[in-house]
C-alpha cells in the first residue's frame, strides 16, 4: 500500500494538476520578438495622466473580456502626443506596417474558467480589487493569485452565486 | 499427538524459512516482480496515453480492472477473518494457517487498493477522493459509494496490518535473541521491546483479542461496502439488496480457497508438514465447501428475484447471462463455484492435498470470473437496447492483471522471507495446552522459551 | 449587425487564437504569453461577443438563410437565417457541417499551374496565375477556339456574371453549362410537355390533407429538404382540425417513408400504373380538377385511361385493388390533396412519362393552382441539364475548345456517368478550374485558382423566383484565395473585353444596390404572382409503359437511394457528417448495400458480410445491412456509393437502374457502430399514443424518497422532444457536436461504441416483418431531477444545479466513469484519448465551451453556456427572461420544430403546456429519475 502511494506521490507530483481542459495550439504570431515588443508605462498613464482604465479596455463594463486596446486606438492620441519618442516611433512604424505589437499577458485564467469582467464590474467591483493598483505601477505585476479559493473567499462574503457551473465552462 | 520435540524444532524450521534461500526462491520472486513490472509499464502507457488502449467503451466503462479490485478485496477476506475467528474458537489449527492469513489479507488489500486509483482516467487526481482542506474549498461527496469505499479500504488496511504485526511481535522478539546481525538488529528493534515478561504477556493477552474482535465485523462491512459500490447504482444485475452478503460470502469463499494454495505451497517449499497438517486442510475445505453452499443459495435466489422481477430490464439481463451470447461466463461460473467444491463432500478429497487443489484453484478462478460477470454483463445489455454494448479486456488490461498478481506474489514471498510464516509462540502454546492442561504452565513455558532459547526443555529445571 | 468586413490583416485573425488559446502548465500557473491586440478592430467587433452574420448556406442548391455567429473575427456556429423563407431559422445536417469546410486544413489556399501538358503542377503567385490564365484566354480568342465555363447552379450574382463575362468575350450563350447532375430534370421536361412551363414547381406539403409521395424523399433530397420537413411538420400539427395523411409510395422505407402514416411498395418500374389508376379513379369518381377541363381533353383521358381498371393494376403492380381504391377516394375527397414525384428511388427510363402522369393526376384531383404551383418565371439561372453537358462535349469532339473555365462542379466524380467528359479533357487547350479543394478535376487542370469559401465571399442566390438570398463575407478569408468573380473580372480587363461588365470589384458590385436592412434581413424577399398554367389538349398522348429493367432476371431491381450527409455533387463529406450515423441504417463512416432480410438469407449473407455487385460490366464491393423496411426484390444503394455502378449516359438523378447480379465474398467488415439493438425489447422508448394510453398505468408512479425534493427557486430548463414532428434527420447531432467542439473518432473508435456524441437519434425498428414502422427518438442528456449520475460521483463533478441542470464540471472530474455505468439513458461520454485541434481547426471552435483533456467524463449540458450568456444580457439590461430566450443549438436548427425548450417553472411557456399534454410521456420514467426532457408520443393514423 505504501508503496502504492509513493508511486502515486511520483505521478501527483510528475503531472501536476493540469487542467481538464486541452488546449488548441497558440496561434504562431504570439511570440514577440524585437520589432514588436514595446514599452508601456501604465503610471504613466493611468497614473499620470490619470486616464481611466475603460478609456483603453474598452471593453471590460459590456462584454466578458476587458479587451486590449487595438494600436489604430494608440494612435487616436500618439499622433500628436509624445510622437517625438522612440517607442511611440516604433508604435507608427507598426502601425503603417498593419502590424501590433505583442504585449506579455500579466493575468490569464485557464480555459475551463469562465470569467466575465461586466458582471464585476456590474457588481460595483473597482478595477484594483483584483489587478491592484495599477495607476502606481510603471510594470504591471500580478497582485492576487487568480486561485479558485481566492474566488470563492470573494464569492461568499459578497454572497455571489458559489455554483460550480457560474464560473466553469 | 505431536512429537515432544516440536517446541524446540519450530525455532529452527522458522529460521531456517528466514535465512536459508534457495536459488528457486529467487527464480520465483525474480518471475514475480518481473510480472508486477510489466503491469507497472502497462499501467504507465494507459496514463501516457489514455484508456482508449483498454477495451472499455459505451456502455462497458467499467472492465478487468474492478473485477481485479473486487477479486482481491475478497481474497483479503479469508484470511484475517479466519484467523480472528478461529482464534476465539480458541482452534488448535490457527497456529498453523493464521499467520500467512494474515500476511495474505494485508498484501491482498495492498493489491486491491491499487485498482480504484488505475482506474481513474485522471489518475494524477485521486487525492481528489480523499477529505483534506483545500484551497479549493471543497470536500467529497459523502454520498457517492466510492467515497466510502476510500474509507473502508484504508481502516480494513490498517487494522489487519496492526493485528498481522501484534501477533508477530513475540516471535519477532524470539528471533530477535536467537539472531545476530542486521537480521537479529531488525528483529529487535521491530520486536518494541517485547521481552515476554509476565506483565507484557498479561497485556498481550489483553489487547490481541480486542483487534481480533474488531477486525470481524470491519471485514463484513469492508466487503459490504465494495458491494454497494454495485448495489446503490440503478443498473440492472447490480442494483440488488441481496449484494453485501452475496459478496462477503464470496469474499470468504475465495478468500479460504487462496489460502489453501497459499498454505500448501509454503508447505511444501518450507517442508512445514509437522505444522500444517491435513487436519488443517480438512477443515479449511469444509469452510470452503460451506461456502459454496451458501454461494449456491446466492446465485439462485438472485436469479430468481430477477426473472419473476417487475422490470423488464432485469428480467432480460439475467435471461441473457444465462442463455445469450455470455452464457459461457455465467455456466463456467456456476461449475468453479457451486459444482466443483461439492467434491469436498468426500474426506479423500479433503485430505489428498492434490485434489483438493484442483478445486480451490476452480474455485478461485471461479470467483474470478464471477466478479467479471457481474461487471462486464451488467453494464452491456442495460435499460436502453440501441445502447447494448460488449467488450473484451484489452492487452494492456491483462498486462496490468497479471502485474496485480505477480505484485501480490512477490509481496508475499518477501514476508514469509522476512517474518515467521507459522507463529512461534501460538505453536508452542498449542503443544503445551495439548501437553499439560494447565494454560498458565503453557505461558510460562512459552517465555521461557524465549528467554533460554537453546533448549525448551531447560525451563521446566 | 456589420454590413461589410474591413480589409485582410492577418493579425486580425491570429488575435482570436491568441484569446482563445491558453496553456496551463503545473498547477494552474500560467505561462508568460503575449497577446496580439486588433491592428483595426472590425467595426462593431467588441472581444468576447458574438457577431451575427447572415449569409446563404451554399452546401446544396436549395439556398436556405444562414446565420453565421463570430467570435474575434472567427465564425464558430452556423445556424438558419429566421428571416428567410426558405430555411425559416433552421438548418439541415449538411448546413452545420458546413463550417468544417471553412477551416478544412486540406483546403487549397495557393494557385497551381501545370506549364504545359504532362507537366507536374506547381504552386504559382497569383499574379503569375492570373497572367498565365489571362494568356490562355487571348490564345483562345486568337485562334477563335470557343471558350466554355461549366459551374454548378449559379442562380444570382454570380451566374449573372458568368453569363456577361462569356458575353463580353463573345462566346455564345449555350457555352455557359450548369452542372446540377441528382437535380430531377424530368420534373421540368414534364412541365413543358404537360403544361408548357419548363420549370421546377413548388408545393405547398401543410396545405395538403392528404400528401402522397411517389418515391419522392423529399426530406433527404428532392429540392428543398428543411422547407419540406417543415412544411411536413405542419401538416402533422394540424392533425387536431381534421384528417390529415401521408403515404409513401416506394421500395424502401426511408426517412420520408418512415415519417409517413403509411408504406407502400409496388413492383419496381410499375409506378406509373398505380398513377394512372389513381388518375382513373380521380377521373370517373369526381375528382375536384375534373369539372375544369374541357370535355374533349376528358374524353380523351377517358380513353388513355380504360385500360388502367383495378384487376389489371393490382395484377401488374402487385398492390392490392382494394387498397389502390383506398387512395384513390382518399385522394378524391381531400381537398386539397398533393401528390409528389417521382423521386429518384421510383425514377427509372420512364421517368418523365411517369412525371407526365403524376402531374396529369394532380390537375385531375384539383391539386394544381392550390398545392402545386410554378411561379412566373424571374431572373433565372441557365436551366442543368445532361443535354447542355452533351451540347459541351459534342462541341469538342467536333473541334478543340480553347479554354474550359471550371466553376465549383466536377463531372469526374459521378463515375462513367459522365465518361464523355473525361476524353473532352483531351479537345481541351487549356483548363481552369475554381475549386476550394483539389477533387479528380482540379487534378487534371493546368490552372487551379483557389476560390473563396462561400462564407468567406460575397453572391447573391435566388433558389426560385421571388427568394434573394445574400451571400455575405462572414470573416476575412483565412486563405490567401481570391474570389473566383475578381479573377474572370480580371482576366476580362487585362484582354480589355470589359462590356456589359461591372467596373469596380465584384463585392462593390453588389453591395451598390443592397441597403443595410438587405443585409442585416439576409435577403430580399417578396411574393411572386402564381402563374396559372393550363393543360394541354392530349396531357396523356405518350408512351405509358412500366420502366424496364433490363439485366439478369434472377438479379435484384438496384435502387439508388438519396443519402442526407452526402454532398450532392459529389464531394467527399468531412468527418463530422462521415461519423453521424445514417439515420435510416444506423451506419457511420462506410457505405453499404441494403438488402431485405429473407432476401439477404436466400444469398447466405448477413449485415456485415462483403458482396459484389455487378451491373453491365462494372463491379461495386460493398458490405451488406439488412433492412426489414426494403421490397424483397431489390437492392438500395447510397447515391454516394453507387457511383462505380453508373454507366456511361446513366442520369444520376435515375434511381432505378436495371437488375444487378450479387455476389457473395465471404469477407466480413465491423460496421459502425458495431453494436446495440434494432429492437425496443418492450422498454418503451419511442411511443406512439395508443401504446402510451395502453401502458398509462406503467408511466409515473409516485416513489417515496429519503432526500428532499429539489427546490427551483428561479427556473428549470426543460425540453420536450414531439415525436410526431421528429422525422430522425440528425441535423441536431451535428449542431450539437459543432455548438460544444465534440471531438470526432475516427472510424476505428466507432466500430467499438466510442463516438463522442452528446446527443444521438436512436432508431428502433418496430411492427411486422411485413409492416415494419421505423422510430427515431433523438437521445440526450435528460438531465434528471433525480439523477442517478450526481449522487454516485466521488467528487461533485456532476452536481444538480438551482435551474435544475445536471451540470458536469470538466476540470474536476476524475474520471471515475461511475456515473457512465448508472445513466440509463447512456447519456454521458468519456474522453478515452486527447483530443486533438489542428490548425487551423482550433479556430473554428466554440471560445465559450472549454476542450476536453483526455480521462473525463462529458455530457449534453442544455448549451449552458448559451444560458449564461442570456441571463448575463438580461441581467444588465435589468429585465426579466422571457419564454424562448434561451435556445440550444439542437432547438435551433430543427427543420421540423420537433424541439422545444424553456423553463418548466414558468407556466406560461411552451415548453411547460406542452409538458402536461396528453401525449406526454418520459422516457424510462418508472426508475423515478424525474426527466427534464419530455417526450410527446408519436400520432400513428392507423390504415383506414
Amino acid at each position: 500500500m505504501l508503496a502504492a502511494l509513493a508511486v502515486l506521490a511520483g505521478l501527483a507530483a510528475g503531472t501536476g494538476c493540469k487542467s481538464a481542459t486541452a488546449q488548441p495550439a497558440p496561434a504562431p504570431a504570439a511570440a514577440p520578438d524585437a520589432r514588436t515588443s514595446i514599452p508601456f508605462d501604465h503610471s504613466l498613464h493611468a497614473g499620470r495622466n490619470a486616464i481611466p482604465c475603460l478609456a483603453c479596455h474598452t471593453s471590460a463594463d459590456k462584454s466578458p473580456v476587458a479587451g486590449i486596446p487595438s494600436v489604430r486606438r494608440c494612435m487616436g492620441c500618439h499622433r500628436f502626443v509624445a510622437s517625438d519618442k522612440q517607442p511611440i516611433q516604433a508604435l507608427s512604424q507598426l502601425f503603417k506596417d498593419g502590424q501590433a505589437p505583442s504585449w506579455p499577458r500579466v493575468y490569464d485564467l485557464p480555459d475551463h474558467v469562465y470569467f466575465s469582467h461586466r458582471m464585476h464590474i456590474r457588481a460595483g467591483l473597482d478595477c484594483s480589487k483584483c489587478h491592484g493598483n495599477v495607476a502606481a505601477m510603471s510594470k504591471v505585476t500580478r497582485v492576487s493569485p487568480m486561485k479558485m479559493g481566492w474566488c470563492m473567499t470573494c464569492h461568499k462574503q459578497r454572497g455571489a452565486s458559489t455554483e460550480c457551473i457560474t464560473c466553469h465552462k | 499427538m505431536t512429537s515432544p520435540s516440536l517446541a524446540a524444532t519450530i525455532d529452527r524450521d522458522m529460521e531456517a524459512s528466514i535465512t536459508r534461500t534457495t536459488w528457486r526462491f529467487w527464480l520465483a520472486l525474480f518471475v514475480a516482480a518481473g510480472f508486477a513490472a510489466l503491469g507497472g509499464w502497462a499501467w504507465s502507457q494507459i496514463l501516457q496515453v489514455g484508456f482508449g488502449l483498454t477495451g472499455l467503451d459505451t456502455p462497458v466503462m467499467w472492465g478487468t480492472l474492478i473485477t481485479n479490485f473486487v477479486f482481491f478485496i475478497g481474497v483479503s477476506h479469508a484470511g484475517t477473518l479466519v484467523s480472528a475467528i478461529l482464534f476465539f474458537a480458541r482452534s488448535p489449527i490457527r497456529a498453523g494457517i493464521g499467520r500467512s492469513a494474515e500476511a495474505m489479507t494485508v498484501i491482498a488489500i495492498m493489491t486491491a487498493g491499487l485498482f480504484p486509483v488505475i482506474h481513474l482516467g485522471r489518475a494524477w487526481l485521486c487525492f481528489w477522493l480523499l477529505p483534506y482542506p483545500n484551497e479549493r474549498q471543497i470536500w467529497p461527496n459523502f454520498h457517492s459509494p466510492l467515497v466510502w469505499d476510500v474509507f473502508a479500504i484504508t481502516s480494513y488496511v490498517t487494522i489487519s496490518a496492526l493485528f498481522l504485526y501484534m501477533g508477530l511481535l513475540p516471535d519477532l522478539a524470539s528471533l530477535g535473541r536467537r539472531l545476530r546481525g542486521v537480521r537479529g538488529w531488525l528483529y529487535r528493534s521491530l520486536s518494541l521491546g517485547f521481552s515476554g515478561t509476565d506483565g507484557e504477556w498479561s497485556l498481550y493477552e489483553k489487547a490481541y483479542p480486542i483487534f481480533a474482535g474488531v477486525v470481524i465485523p470491519l471485514a463484513v462491512s469492508v466487503h459490504s461496502v465494495v458491494s454497494w459500490d454495485f448495489a446503490m447504482s440503478i443498473t440492472p444485475g447490480w442494483h440488488s439488496t441481496i449484494f453485501a452478503p452475496y459478496f462477503v460470502a464470496g469474499a470468504i469463499f475465495s478468500g479460504v480457497a487462496l489460502a489453501i494454495i497459499l498454505l500448501a505451497i509454503l508447505r511444501r517449499a518450507y517442508n512445514l508438514h509437522a505444522y500444517i497438517r491435513e487436519s488443517h486442510f480438512d477443515i479449511l475445505a469444509r469452510l470452503m465447501l460451506a461456502m459454496s453452499l451458501i454461494m449456491t443459495l446466492v446465485y439462485v435466489t438472485e436469479v430468481f428475484l430477477s426473472v419473476f422481477h417487475g422490470e423488464r430490464a432485469e428480467r432480460d439481463l439475467y435471461v441473457w447471462r444465462m442463455v445469450g451470447s455470455q452464457a459461457p461466463i455465467f455456466w463456467s461460473v456456476i461449475f468453479c463455484n457451486s459444482i466443483a467444491p461439492l467434491l469436498c463432500f468426500s474426506r479423500r478429497v479433503r485430505v489428498d492435498l492434490r485434489l483438493l487443489l484442483v478445486v480451490a484453484f476452480l474455485v478461485s478462478l471461479g470467483m474470478w470470473i464471477e466478479r467479471y460477470m457481474i461487471v462486464v454483463t451488467s453494464l452491456s445489455h442495460g435499460y436502453d437496447p440501441a445502447q447494448w454494448g460488449s467488450y473484451t479486456p484489452s492487452r494492456y488490461e491483462l498486462m496490468i492483471t497479471a502485474g496485480a498478481f505477480g505484485w501480490f506474489t512477490m509481496l508475499f514471498m518477501i514476508f514469509v522471507k522476512v517474518f515467521p510464516s507459522i507463529s512461534i509462540s501460538e505453536t508452542k502454546q498449542a503443544e503445551h495446552a495439548q501437553s499439560s492442561p494447565d494454560a498458565g504452565h503453557a505461558q510460562s513455558a512459552e517465555h521461557a522459551a524465549i528467554a533460554i532459547p537453546t533448549t525448551a526443555g531447560e525451563s521446566h529445571a | 449587425m456589420s454590413v461589410d468586413i474591413p480589409p485582410v490583416s492577418r493579425r486580425r485573425f491570429l488575435v482570436g487564437a491568441a484569446a482563445g488559446s491558453t496553456v496551463l502548465l503545473g498547477c494552474g500557473e500560467t505561462v508568460a504569453r503575449h497577446v496580439i491586440p486588433w491592428v483595426a478592430p472590425p467595426p462593431d467587433a467588441i472581444p468576447g461577443l458574438s457577431l451575427f452574420y447572415r449569409t446563404v448556406c451554399r452546401e446544396c442548391s436549395a439556398g436556405c438563410g444562414m446565420t453565421a455567429r463570430s467570435r474575434e473575427g472567427h465564425v464558430v456556429k452556423l445556424e438558419g437565417n429566421p428571416e428567410h423563407p426558405i430555411g425559416r431559422g433552421a438548418l439541415c445536417v449538411r448546413g452545420q457541417a458546413a463550417i468544417e469546410g471553412l477551416y478544412d486544413p486540406k483546403r487549397l489556399g495557393v494557385p497551381s499551374l501545370r506549364e504545359h501538358a504532362g507537366a507536374a503542377s506547381k504552386e504559382v503567385s497569383w499574379d503569375a496565375a492570373e497572367g498565365a490564365f489571362a494568356d490562355a484566354l487571348r490564345k483562345a480568342l486568337a485562334a477563335s477556339r470557343p471558350v466554355f465555363v461549366l459551374s454548378r447552379p449559379e442562380p444570382g450574382a454570380v451566374g449573372t456574371l458568368l453569363d456577361t463575362w462569356l458575353a463580353a468575350l463573345g462566346q455564345a450563350p449555350g457555352q455557359r453549362v450548369t452542372f446540377d447532375p441528382l437535380e430531377p430534370a424530368f420534373i421540368r421536361a414534364a412541365a413543358s410537355a404537360t403544361f408548357g412551363v419548363a420549370t421546377q414547381p413548388s408545393y405547398d406539403i401543410a396545405a395538403a390533407h392528404m400528401v402522397l409521395s411517389i418515391g419522392a424523399d423529399f426530406l433527404e433530397d428532392w429540392g428543398s429538404p428543411v422547407e419540406h420537413a417543415r412544411a411536413l411538420s405542419e401538416l402533422r400539427a394540424k392533425a387536431s382540425e381534421g384528417e390529415r395523411r401521408f403515404v409513401y409510395v416506394g421500395p424502401r422505407l426511408s426517412l420520408t417513408a418512415a415519417a409517413a402514416d403509411e408504406w407502400l411498395s409496388v413492383r419496381p418500374g410499375t409506378e406509373i400504373e398505380l398513377v394512372l389508376a389513381l388518375a382513373r379513379i380521380a377521373l370517373t369518381s369526381g375528382g375536384a380538377g375534373v369539372s375544369a377541363l374541357p370535355a374533349a381533353t376528358v374524353a380523351k383521358l377517358t380513353q388513355a385511361l380504360a385500360h388502367y381498371e383495378l384487376a389489371g393494376v393490382e395484377q401488374r403492380t402487385g398492390l392490392a385493388a382494394s387498397t389502390i381504391k383506398r387512395l384513390g377516394e382518399q385522394l378524391v375527397r381531400a381537398r386539397p390533396s398533393l401528390v409528389l414525384g417521382p423521386g429518384r428511388v421510383v425514377a427509372g427510363q420512364n421517368a418523365v412519362s411517369l412525371a407526365r402522369a403524376i402531374q396529369v393526376l394532380n390537375v385531375l384531383t384539383g391539386a394544381v393552382g392550390q398545392t402545386v404551383h410554378w411561379s412566373e418565371p424571374a431572373e433565372q439561372d441557365a436551366q442543368p441539364s445532361v443535354q447542355s453537358l452533351d451540347h459541351l462535349i459534342e462541341t469538342a469532339r467536333a473541334g478543340r475548345i480553347g479554354v474550359l473555365v471550371v466553376h465549383h462542379a466536377d463531372p469526374l466524380r459521378f463515375g462513367a456517368a459522365f465518361e464523355g467528359f473525361t476524353e473532352l479533357l483531351e479537345h481541351v487547350d487549356f483548363v481552369a478550374v475554381f475549386a476550394n479543394h483539389a477533387e479528380e478535376l482540379a487534378q487534371r487542370a493546368n490552372l487551379v485558382l483557389p476560390d473563396h469559401h462561400f462564407l468567406e465571399s460575397w453572391s447573391t442566390v435566388s433558389p426560385r423566383p421571388g427568394v434573394q438570398g445574400i451571400q455575405q463575407p462572414t470573416m476575412s478569408p483565412l486563405l490567401p484565395t481570391r474570389a473566383a468573380a475578381d479573377v474572370l473580372l480580371d482576366a476580362a480587363r487585362t484582354l480589355e473585353r470589359t462590356d456589359g461588365l461591372p467596373t469596380g470589384s465584384f463585392a462593390e458590385k453588389i453591395r451598390d444596390n443592397l441597403t443595410p436592412a438587405d443585409l442585416q434581413r439576409g435577403g430580399i424577399f417578396d411574393a411572386r404572382p402564381v402563374h396559372v398554367v393550363a393543360l394541354v389538349d392530349d396531357p396523356l398522348k405518350f408512351a405509358l409503359d412500366s420502366a424496364s429493367l433490363d439485366g439478369p432476371e434472377s438479379g435484384l431491381a438496384l435502387v439508388v437511394t438519396p443519402s442526407l450527409r452526402h454532398p450532392e455533387d459529389g464531394r467527399s463529406p468531412g468527418s463530422l457528417l462521415s461519423e453521424i450515423s445514417d439515420p435510416v441504417t444506423g451506419i457511420s463512416w462506410s457505405g453499404w448495400v441494403e438488402l431485405h432480410p429473407a432476401t439477404a438469407a436466400s444469398l447466405g449473407v448477413a449485415t456485415g458480410d462483403v458482396v459484389r455487385l455487378v451491373l453491365a460490366g462494372r463491379q461495386l464491393e460493398l458490405p451488406v445491412h439488412e433492412h426489414a423496411g426494403l421490397r424483397r426484390d431489390i437492392a438500395a444503394v447510397g447515391a454516394p456509393f453507387a457511383t462505380g455502378l453508373l454507366g456511361r449516359g446513366v442520369d444520376p438523378a435515375l434511381g432505378l437502374l436495371s437488375r444487378v447480379a450479387i455476389h457473395k465474398l465471404g469477407r466480413h467488415v465491423a460496421l459502425a457502430p458495431g453494436h446495440g439493438s434494432d429492437r425496443q425489447e418492450g422498454r418503451g422508448l419511442a411511443l406512439t399514443e395508443a401504446e402510451l394510453e395502453k401502458q398509462e398505468g406503467g408511466r409515473e408512479h409516485t416513489h417515496l424518497s429519503m432526500y428532499a425534493e429539489h427546490e427551483h427557486p428561479t427556473h428549470r430548463w426543460g425540453l420536450v422532444v414531439d415525436l410526431d414532428r421528429c422525422n430522425g434527420c440528425v441535423a441536431c447531432v451535428a449542431a450539437c457536436q459543432v455548438e460544444n467542439n465534440s471531438p470526432i473518432v475516427g472510424p476505428k473508435e466507432a466500430a467499438i461504441g466510442r463516438t463522442m456524441n452528446w446527443m444521438r437519434i436512436e432508431r428502433f425498428v418496430e411492427g411486422s416483418a411485413e409492416h415494419p414502422d421505423l422510430r427515431f427518438v433523438p437521445m440526450m442528456c435528460q438531465q434528471c431531477d433525480n439523477a442517478p449520475c450526481e449522487g454516485v460521483c466521488p467528487v461533485y463533478a456532476t452536481y444538480h444545479t438551482a435551474e435544475g441542470l445536471n451540470a458536469q464540471i470538466y476540470n474536476r472530474c476524475v474520471g471515475t466513469r461511475y456515473c457512465e455505468n448508472n445513466c440509463p439513458y447512456q447519456a454521458r461520454r468519456f474522453n478515452w484519448y486527447d483530443n486533438p485541434h489542428p490548425a487551423p481547426t482550433n479556430l473554428g471552435l466554440n471560445p465559450d465551451v472549454s476542450v476536453r483533456e483526455r480521462g473525463v467524463t462529458e455530457k449534453c449540458t442544455f448549451c449552458v453556456q448559451r444560458i449564461r450568456e442570456v441571463k448575463e444580457q438580461a441581467k444588465l439590461d435589468g429585465r426579466q427572461l422571457r419564454d424562448g430566450d434561451v435556445t440550444p443549438a439542437c432547438v435551433q436548427t430543427c427543420p421540423a420544430s420537433a424541439l422545444v425548450f424553456g423553463d418548466l417553472q414558468d407556466a406560461g411557456s411552451r415548453v411547460a403546456k406542452l409538458a402536461d399534454d396528453k401525449r406526454a410521456y418520459h422516457v424510462l420514467g418508472h426508475l423515478n429519475t424525474k426527466p427534464g426532457v419530455t417526450y410527446l408520443a408519436r400520432r400513428r393514423r392507423e390504415t383506414t
